[in-house]
């Protein structure tokens, strides 16, 4: 059977259960850097409303997280990632500064951008990771970085990181076109999780799977799902494989949030999607099969002890007031190729006028 | 060493200062890699540099100036250019919800070396898709620099400060002052990017101009020359972040301002940049004798028919009457 959408998807979990059987070492890291992930979310989301500190969008990732962990496990540290708003899994997987992710979300100095991005505009430039709040601007910017790295000759990938509704977008097809005509070594990394906010996929392509566009522009599509490790693994790698060859890769991971949109709150409300959906998806979900196969009853969470610490000193600190808004928007910096930049005062005064309308020759 | 140079081979001399100096710059556009690209500005620099400097994009200006975020975040230091204003009204998310963002989300920690070249396409036909002076709408967005050159001398020291500068800059460009004529040095320069410039000094009264229009003002005193101890003349070259020290200490002598703006007064950045000269006039106790005067383009879009778009831009006749109404 074919899988390229979320309903072929659902037809083939309704036959058959994918089974957790050869994990190795690696594997194990895998599964508990996603756990501990979905934990920091499961965690967000009490705290948010529990201390109402957190007075920011926050869009939890519950369901999505090891397309993130399994693909930061093979990039290198110059590797850029421009990640959508749905930030946090690929933040952690990245970065690994839970702290930094705390204090930015609480609006602390100390946080990764000192408290001035958010949840969802997070970044990091130390470690080359980049967020942003309007989806598919990332991807364009992602294109740029990846032509970058083949000008400069060097062996980095960029990796645009979006869900399915980015490729509403003009800006999209422009960058998958691009990145097909330069040859550049890009992965297109689309979190497909059925729903552009509210609006199911169905809705808006006629096309049965965004892949299948995207590979009539000329690029190597791969298609997978978070439902399936061995495959979600392999054409992961695979895909980090092909840009690291200098080429362009757009690969399509069917996955499902159990988390809302935005916020805390269930917001099955809104109608376009209901329980019964998200407890379908749920009941196939990797890291409860891992959890119940490998950790076995008497599950205790050991990850809950180190997350509440963090916040806790996160919440601590004092918010710092801004004393120059300017220098926070302008750097007012030069190369320093001349030693102050300078002008000759005199050298126009005495406009000896030239004609005005010269013909251009061009 | 100087020489004469149009405004378009400054900037052509310009862009080849900034190729030879800064060995991570590239410059992106359509058609920049032509024999004679825009307008010349960026004619025989592929053979120079190469298709890896001079770097031709297709018709996508969206993605065109998004590419240039992550290019400028990989240590390049890319010089766009979009062959018309109207064009790059196509990358307004990149502009505004990326560039101007990007230092301030990050806290500080990151910044973007990047230089957009916009043009206004006054002059032979361009019509109401080519020759908008939109420059406005780019005014006024922290994080932002936008600079105005309307001489060959600053129109290359402003893009070279441009491309040295660590922060975003547009240059707006005129089309019709590609063939102005100056002598100006062969080799690099750089001119303060917040920089106001005095073409003419004098005594009676201050002319400021937000545009093509200067050039335009010493055609007058020129045929003139009574005028020419009268007006002081100033352009301004740096629209956002503004200075207007220059402009207010003319004042001080003059005491009468006439603002010449190349764009409607409907959009246009002179309103806001009278309001803080009188500010400043005030707190400096500078009485202007008469009312100050703002002059824009008529409040309709421009024809495309060269003929007819001479009737729609500011004249000699116009000027010179405002000019005599308030000396």
């Amino acid at each position: 059977m074919n899988i390229n959408n979320h309903s072929s998807l659902k037809k083939l979990l309704l036959r058959k259960n994918f089974l957790l059987n050869g994990l190795k070492k690696n594997d194990h890291e895998i599964f508990n850097k996603a756990r501990f992930i979905r934990e920091v979310q499961n965690q967000l989301k009490i705290l948010y409303r529990k201390d109402e500190l957190i007075k920011c969008p926050i869009h939890l990732a519950i369901g999505q997280e090891l397309p993130a962990v399994i693909l930061n496990s093979r990039l290198k540290k110059e590797d850029d990632v421009y990640c959508h708003h749905r930030s946090h899994a690929h933040f952690l997987s990245k970065t690994n500064q839970l702290n930094k992710l705390f204090c930015e979300l609480l609006g602390k100095s100390q946080g990764a951008n000192k408290g001035f991005a958010g949840s969802q505009d997070i970044s990091y430039a130390k470690k080359k990771f980049y967020a942003g709040a309007i989806v598919t601007g990332g991807v364009g910017i992602a294109v740029g970085s990846a032509f970058a790295s083949k000008l400069q000759n060097k062996n980095n990938i960029s990796v645009a990181v979006f869900g399915e509704g980015a490729s509403h977008q003009g800006l999209f097809w422009e960058s998958i076109n691009f990145s097909v005509i330069k040859n550049i070594p890009i992965i297109f990394f689309c979190e497909n999780n059925k729903y552009a906010t509210y609006s199911d996929y169905k809705e808006n392509f006629k096309s049965e799977s965004l892949s299948s566009i995207a590979s009539s522009f000329g690029i190597t599509t791969l298609i997978t799902n978070t439902f399936d490790y061995n495959d979600l693994k392999s054409k992961i790698l695979k895909s980090i494989a092909i840009a690291r060859k200098g080429k362009p890769i757009f690969i399509e991971i069917l996955t499902y949030r159990y988390s809302p949109h935005v916020g805390p709150d269930d917001d099955t409300k809104a109608g376009y999607r209901n329980s019964s959906e998200i407890n379908f998806w749920k009941s196939h979900d990797l890291l409860d099969l891992y959890i119940n196969k490998y950790l076995k009853i008497n599950y205790n969470n050991k990850f809950n002890e180190k997350i509440i610490k963090n916040y806790n000193i996160a919440k601590k600190l004092k918010f710092k007031k801004v004393k120059n808004w300017h220098t926070l928007n302008f750097s007012d910096e030069y190369l320093p190729l001349f030693k102050k930049i300078k002008i000759s005062k005199k050298l126009k005064l005495n406009n000896r006028y030239q004609k005005l309308f010269t013909p251009n020759p061009y | 060493m100087k020489k004469i140079y149009s405004y378009a081979e400054a900037i052509n001399s310009g862009l080849d200062y900034i190729l030879k100096k800064i060995p991570n710059s590239v410059i992106v556009g359509q058609g920049v890699d032509r024999p004679g690209g825009v307008f010349g500005t960026t004619d025989g620099l592929i053979g120079k540099y190469s298709n890896k400097r001079v770097i031709d994009f297709p018709i996508c200006e969206s993605l065109m100036t998004s590419s240039a975020i992550g290019m400028a975040n990989r240590k390049l230091r890319p010089i766009l250019v979009h062959q018309r204003i109207d064009f790059a009204m196509y990358s307004f998310d990149a502009l505004f919800n990326w560039i101007a963002t990007w230092r301030f989300k990050s806290g500080g920690t990151s910044t973007l070396p990047l230089v957009i070249r916009a043009i206004i396409g006054r002059g032979w036909g361009q019509g109401p898709q080519h020759s908008k002076p939109l420059y406005p709408l780019l005014s006024g967005i922290p994080g932002i620099k936008l600079v105005m050159p309307t001489t060959p001398f600053d129109a290359k020291g402003i893009l070279i400060a441009s491309a040295l500068s660590n922060d975003p800059v547009i240059i707006i460009e005129h089309r019709s002052l590609y063939g102005l004529k100056e002598e100006i040095p062969v080799d690099g320069y750089a001119v303060e990017l917040d920089h106001e410039r005095i073409r003419n000094i004098g005594e009676k009264l201050t002319i400021a101009c937000i545009g093509d229009a200067s050039n335009l003002i010493l055609k007058i005193i020129e045929k003139n020359r009574n005028l020419k101890n009268k007006i002081e003349l100033i352009d301004l070259v740096g629209i956002y972040p503004l200075t207007i020290t220059k402009i207010v200490k003319s004042l001080k002598k003059t005491k009468k301002l006439i603002i010449i703006e190349s764009c409607w007064d409907s959009l246009g950045v002179g309103h806001k940049i009278l309001n803080k000269i009188i500010k400043e006039c005030n707190e400096k106790k500078i009485k202007l004798e008469k009312e100050p005067m703002l002059i824009g383009l008529p409040e309709s879009h421009i024809p495309t028919s060269h003929y007819n778009e001479n009737q729609f831009y500011l004249d000699e006749n116009i000027l010179l009457k405002a000019i005599r109404k308030k000396l």
